[in-house]
């Protein structure tokens, strides 16, 4: 039943109807304020019919923070619909599920080069593909579903090898998450759905933290998963002879954060980071940098979104309760895209493009871009 | 009284429908644009039974869920034709066995009765104007 309606949908987007197995399914579209009863029902039928996941799968942020002690009163926002979201939770550790909530799947299975993926989360295909060469269409919300049931998911797109790329962008190398960000967005917008190849001078300086931004920013910017950035991607073709060629500056990222940010990030309500999720390690190194600057009269609270999974490992209330004591919130398993902030938050200063783009549409805040690093530097001695 | 038209249309997902046609002048995203309690597009509209047609589907992979919730509440469009289809749409027909089609129909008006048969690669669309 399930392996039929894989083949239907590949057939509908021009595939033979054929299936490939994959070998980690990642499921996205699980937050209840997403998805709300209609998706939920759709899991619960799935699992009365039996479905099990097959392979290793995992899933994606949920709309409310996993650990009610992580958030303060004021963040009462951050755990509406907590019975709807576990019930959704509960459902897909019930399947078999790897109880996950994060859009890093990556940190709990590395793909393998040239291995099948059924990634339904953008920026985490985005890297999957772009970072460890591995193979994954964006998959629809229900299809991950799908695809953990039969193990299998429809033989189109990425799956049949990246295509050639059909221009070529000669870039600055950019410094920190905010101008990575920027590029992911430029190159996607200018690329207009073609495959591009990004060529750097002197290299990716930010590591896998930046090209999460990077990646998160192109998925959000463009319809495209894949693409290749020398000196990132493992597999990096020659570009065609002839194809177009275009040059980003460094000074072409800053204006493109300028253009983005519509706020004095002083006077924003709270700084975010965590689109996608911080580690443990990046959530730490953030933690006392906050509390080194909180001494030099930097005031705005800080949230760091981190994978849901955490709030079960042994050392999570040490490090939770550390963090409280800085003024940062770590919020597991969720982040300030996902979850119902309407009303409850009217501006915020982000070092996430991805975040940047959503939190305004989804939930009218009004967002200014910038580092954290940065805002410390500028915003010391503000009132918080 | 004016003869039938007939529009010759890429077919996707197979299937029979007809009903009255819900022209859309954006693109549509299910989530978002389509309350899945009532059947209601933003604009007032129910899509329920209607073979909606749009420029394009866009957004997030929840739109697949909401064609879904629609359907299981009985208020799912007899049909749908896009100019442009995105995988979530396609997703979302395939689940609920809603007949899909690709391509841009000039000339149509909203509330013209319609046969939509896809039968993949193809798509006929038979519009009956108001007498």
């Amino acid at each position: 039943m399930a392996e039929e309606l894989l083949r239907r949908i590949g057939r509908a987007l021009g595939g033979s109807g054929e299936l490939v197995e994959v070998s980690h399914v990642h499921a996205s579209g699980i937050s209840y304020s997403n998805i709300g009863d209609a998706g939920l029902e759709f899991i619960l039928d799935l699992l009365a019919e039996g479905a099990r996941a097959r392979v290793f799968a995992t899933f994606n942020p949920a709309g409310v923070v996993l650990d009610s002690k992580a958030v303060g009163e004021e963040d009462e926002y951050l755990l509406r619909d907590y019975e709807g979201q576990w019930r959704i939770i509960r459902s897909l550790l019930a399947m078999g599920f790897r109880f996950s909530a994060t859009c890093i799947p990556y940190i709990l299975r590395r793909p393998r080069r040239g291995e099948h993926l059924a990634w339904g989360e953008s920026s985490a295909a985005a890297t999957a593909n772009m970072f460890f060469a591995a193979m994954t269409n964006k998959e629809a919300g229900p299809v991950t579903l799908l695809a953990a049931a039969t193990g299998k998911t429809y033989l189109a797109g990425v799956h049949l090898g990246y295509p050639e790329p059909g221009i070529v962008f000669e870039a600055e190398p950019p410094r920190g998450i905010v101008e990575a960000g920027a590029l992911g967005a430029l190159v996607a917008q200018e690329a207009r759905g073609t495959t591009p190849l990004v060529r750097l001078d002197g290299g990716w300086l930010t590591g896998l933290t930046g090209f999460r931004g990077f990646a998160a920013a192109y998925a959000t910017y463009g319809p495209l998963v894949h693409g290749y950035l020398e000196s990132v991607t493992p597999v990096t073709p020659r570009p065609p002879p002839g194809v177009p060629r275009q040059r980003i500056t460094r000074r072409d990222l800053a204006e493109w954060i300028d253009e983005h940010s519509h706020l004095d990030p002083c006077s924003a309500d709270l700084f975010f980071t965590g689109c996608p999720h911080r580690t443990l390690g990046e959530a730490l190194s953030i933690v006392r940098f906050v509390e080194r600057w909180r001494g030099r009269g930097f005031r705005m609270p800080v949230y760091v979104a981190v994978p849901g999974y955490y709030v079960s490992e042994p050392w999570w209330p040490r490090v939770r309760d550390y963090a409280l004591r800085s003024g940062v919130r770590l919020l597991p398993g969720t982040c300030l895209v996902v979850a119902p902030l309407r009303g409850a938050v009217s501006s915020i200063a982000t070092d996430s493009v991805k975040a940047a783009y959503y939190l305004p549409r989804r939930h009218g805040v009004r967002v200014a871009l910038i580092g954290l690093e940065e805002l410390a530097r500028r915003c010391r001695g503000v009132p918080g | 009284m004016r003869p039938a038209r007939r529009y010759e249309l890429r077919g996707l997902v197979e299937g029979r429908a007809r009903g009255r046609l819900l022209v859309l002048h954006e693109p549509i995203s299910f989530y978002g644009d389509v309350d899945p309690e009532t059947g209601r597009y933003v604009d007032g509209r129910s899509v329920a039974g209607r073979i909606i047609v749009a420029p394009a589907a866009r957004g997030s992979t929840v739109g697949a869920y909401i064609l879904y919730a629609l359907w299981k509440h009985g208020l799912a469009p007899a049909g749908i034709i896009v100019g442009v289809v995105d995988p979530v749409l396609v997703a979302g027909a395939v689940l609920t066995n809603t007949p899909l089609a690709q391509g841009v129909l000039e000339g149509v008006v909203d509330g013209e009765e319609a046969e939509l048969v896809v039968e993949p690669p193809r798509a006929v669309l038979t519009v009956h104007p108001a007498s």
